[in-house]
């Protein structure tokens, strides 16, 4: 900025360079054009400084022409009155050279502040503009985005969509192809949707079913269960599956098995037709039915056989007794009182009838203890089996109280079982021991339990008469004897008997031995 | 017979085999048992013995035997059902009561002791056996048993 001085500072320097100029070179001149020299002084003064700048140059020159024109001219430079003619010609043409340049300069500073503003204005437009096309780029970026994203977007729901497409069409084809029966029912009552399964169900065309509601093509239908599940359906939109017995128009019957699934447009039914499994229930039932009845027939006929089993056995014990009794009874009195007049023989003939009398009595016992052993209800309970056999052993041995046995019992053998029935077993396998060992020196008894294949195997073992192998088989057959009875006596019951209760347990019993050479018998629970 | 009883001691044996009658007494005699044996030949019989009844109508009640040998297949009323009607009437009801019978079923003799027999023998077939069994019996409840009824009621 030019200081506020600078001006006059002009005005000085520059009348001072034309008085310069005016004394020297210009003194040729003499005093002829005295301003010459100041005139541009003033002016550029002027123009540089404006109107006061101007107006103390024409001062300044008017007092330097004052005081150095004796320099030039020898003599002031008034001397007349034309002199102060010209001196005020120089100031008014000067002060309106100034006035002049002032309004130039200020016109000059005028057009430089519009044009200032102007250019002011024209940096906002800049800016705007700037600021509007940096807008319009952020706005195309957001655009190219956004057309980028419903691109993206559209693809995705082609995607989608056409995933939906294949995804209806594959679940339409599974509906279509379904083995089951598949509807879709309005709440109008209306076939949305159904199946070629259904149409056969329906016993209806494709067209009837399109073409009619429900009601139409069933009439009388409002009447039935069904309609009311129907109803439940699309009033309580509940699921409901049931089987149900269809009557068709026609007359016809069929069964379905039905599952109701509420939509949004109605109901989904899936139906399957379920009457020849139906059928085939109510044959099952009506077989099983007769069969339970064959069952409680034949349970009654074997209740009766048994009972008559049983009066038969008790007749037995008491009839069967009865006059074998009154033989060896009777037999026994003739051989007492009658004696003086029966020879040897008679009496000889007589012990033979109370013998047989006898064995049959035997026979007979047995042959009830066997029958008993059946009908026996079968009580399972821990049983001492080495405590058993050595009591039964020891009954044996006071029965014979002379003969001697080695008995080798096992200790702490226990079992579980029907103690009175495994006494049986034991008493006939041991009574077995000791007879069959009678006849030989050194007899041994052996009674204990090994394992074998991981069972129990329970033994009674002797070193008596033993039998063949190939008869071992036939040892629990009931009446079977490999010895005849002048030999050893017996019945041919007591195995028949142990095989029973073996049995009876769940067990087996098997037999090892060699003629001469002893037997051994095994039995599990 | 109504005189004899009122003093000694006799046996009511109530069997309907008369062979199994006949053993008995031989039995019973060989064993030297020397007491009178009246003979009951079914159910009613044996009752109407006991009670004054039928066929034994106006017979003193109050005579009662010291054992009675009760078979259990009788006909008519079985042997059971007497030994049930004997428990239940109170002139009877604490008589000595002895089963003598062919049967060895397990019903039999746990009905007879259900009933509250004093004993249950089963008849041998070997008359050797039979006739101990029948001495073993004679001594027992004729000689060595206190008949409750005579204590009750002495001469």
């Amino acid at each position: 900025m030019r200081k506020a001085w600078q001006p006059f500072l002009v005005a000085v320097t520059l009348v001072t360079v034309a008085a310069a100029l005016r004394i020297w070179p210009l003194h040729a001149l003499e005093t002829r054009l005295a301003w010459l020299t100041f005139y541009p002084a003033v002016i550029l003064t002027a123009f540089y400084g404006g109107f006061l700048a101007g107006f103390l140059g024409t001062i300044l020159s008017c007092l330097t022409i004052l005081l150095l024109w004796p320099a030039i001219a020898e003599h002031p430079y008034i001397n007349d009155t034309i002199d102060w003619l010209g001196l005020l010609i120089f100031i008014g043409n000067c002060t309106l050279i100034s006035g002049v340049a002032e309004a130039m300069r200020r016109a000059r500073a005028r057009a430089m502040e519009s044009n200032k503003s102007l250019e002011a204005a024209n940096r906002d437009l800049e800016r705007e503009i700037a600021r509007r096309q940096e807008a319009e780029e952020k706005i195309q970026t957001q655009n190219a985005q956004l057309e980028q994203r419903v691109r993206e977007r559209t693809a995705e729901l082609e995607e989608t969509y056409r995933a939906l497409r294949q995804n209806e069409e594959r679940l339409r084809q599974a509906f279509d192809n379904m083995f089951e029966g598949v509807q879709i029912v309005s709440f109008d009552w209306r076939y949305l949707y159904f199946n070629d399964t259904f149409v056969r169900h329906s016993k209806h065309s494709r067209d009837d079913l399109a073409a009619h509601t429900v009601l139409e093509l069933y009439p009388g239908i409002e009447k039935t269960n069904i309609y009311t599940v129907y109803e439940r359906c699309f009033k309580e939109r509940v699921a409901i599956q049931l089987q149900n017995e269809f009557k068709f128009p026609d007359g016809s019957v069929s069964w379905f098995e039905l599952s109701f699934q509420p939509v949004p447009e109605g109901v989904f039914i899936i139906s399957m037709d379920i009457t020849d499994r139906k059928k085939a229930e109510a044959d099952l039932r009506k077989l099983n039915a007769e069969l339970e009845e064959r069952v409680i027939q034949r349970t009654e006929q074997l209740e009766l056989s048994n009972k008559e089993l049983e009066a038969f056995s008790y007749s037995v014990s008491h009839d069967l007794r009865a006059p074998l009794r009154s033989i060896d009874g009777f037999s026994n009195v003739l051989l007492k009182e009658y004696q003086e007049r029966l020879d040897d023989q008679g009496k000889d003939y007589l012990g033979r009838v109370r013998a047989a009398a006898q064995r049959m009595g035997q026979l007979i016992d047995d042959l009830l203890g066997l029958s008993r052993v059946s009908r026996a209800e079968l009580r399972r309970e821990t049983v001492d089996l080495s405590a058993m056999a050595q009591t039964i052993l020891g009954g044996l041995q006071a029965g014979e109280p002379d003969r001697t046995v080695n008995a080798v019992i096992a200790g702490g053998v226990i079992a579980e079982g029907d103690a009175r029935l495994l006494s049986v077993v034991l008493e006939n396998l041991l009574a077995n021991a000791w007879k069959f060992t009678q006849k030989r020196s050194g007899p041994t008894i052996e009674f204990g339990v090994k394992d074998t294949d991981g069972e129990h195997a329970y033994f009674v073992r002797d070193n008596g008469a033993g039998f063949e192998m190939k008869y071992a088989d036939k040892l629990f057959g009931a009446f079977q004897r490999l010895h005849g009875s002048a030999e050893f006596e017996g019945t041919g019951i007591g195995l028949a008997t142990v095989q029973r209760i073996v049995r009876r347990h769940g067990g087996r019993v098997w037999a090892e031995g060699q003629v001469n050479d002893g037997a051994t018998f095994y039995f599990t629970l | 017979m109504a005189k004899s009883q009122k003093d000694s001691r006799f046996i009511l044996l109530v069997e309907d085999n008369p062979d199994d009658e006949l053993l008995t007494i031989k039995a019973l005699k060989e064993s030297k048992i020397k007491n009178e044996v009246v003979v009951a030949h079914d159910g009613v019989e044996a009752l109407d013995f006991l009670y004054g009844t039928g066929t034994h109508k106006g017979r003193d009640v109050r005579i009662v035997p010291d054992v009675i040998l009760l078979d259990l297949k009788l006909p008519r009323i079985d042997g059971l059902e007497v030994l049930r009607r004997i428990r239940a009437d109170e002139r009877t009801k604490i008589l000595p009561v002895v089963i003598l019978t062919s049967s060895r079923e397990e019903q039999d003799v746990m009905n007879g002791y259900r009933l509250g027999a004093n004993s249950y023998i089963r008849k041998p077939v070997d008359f050797d056996n039979f006739s101990e069994a029948i001495r073993h019996l004679g001594l027992y409840w004729l000689v060595l048993n206190e008949n409750p009824n005579r204590i009750r009621s002495p001469q």
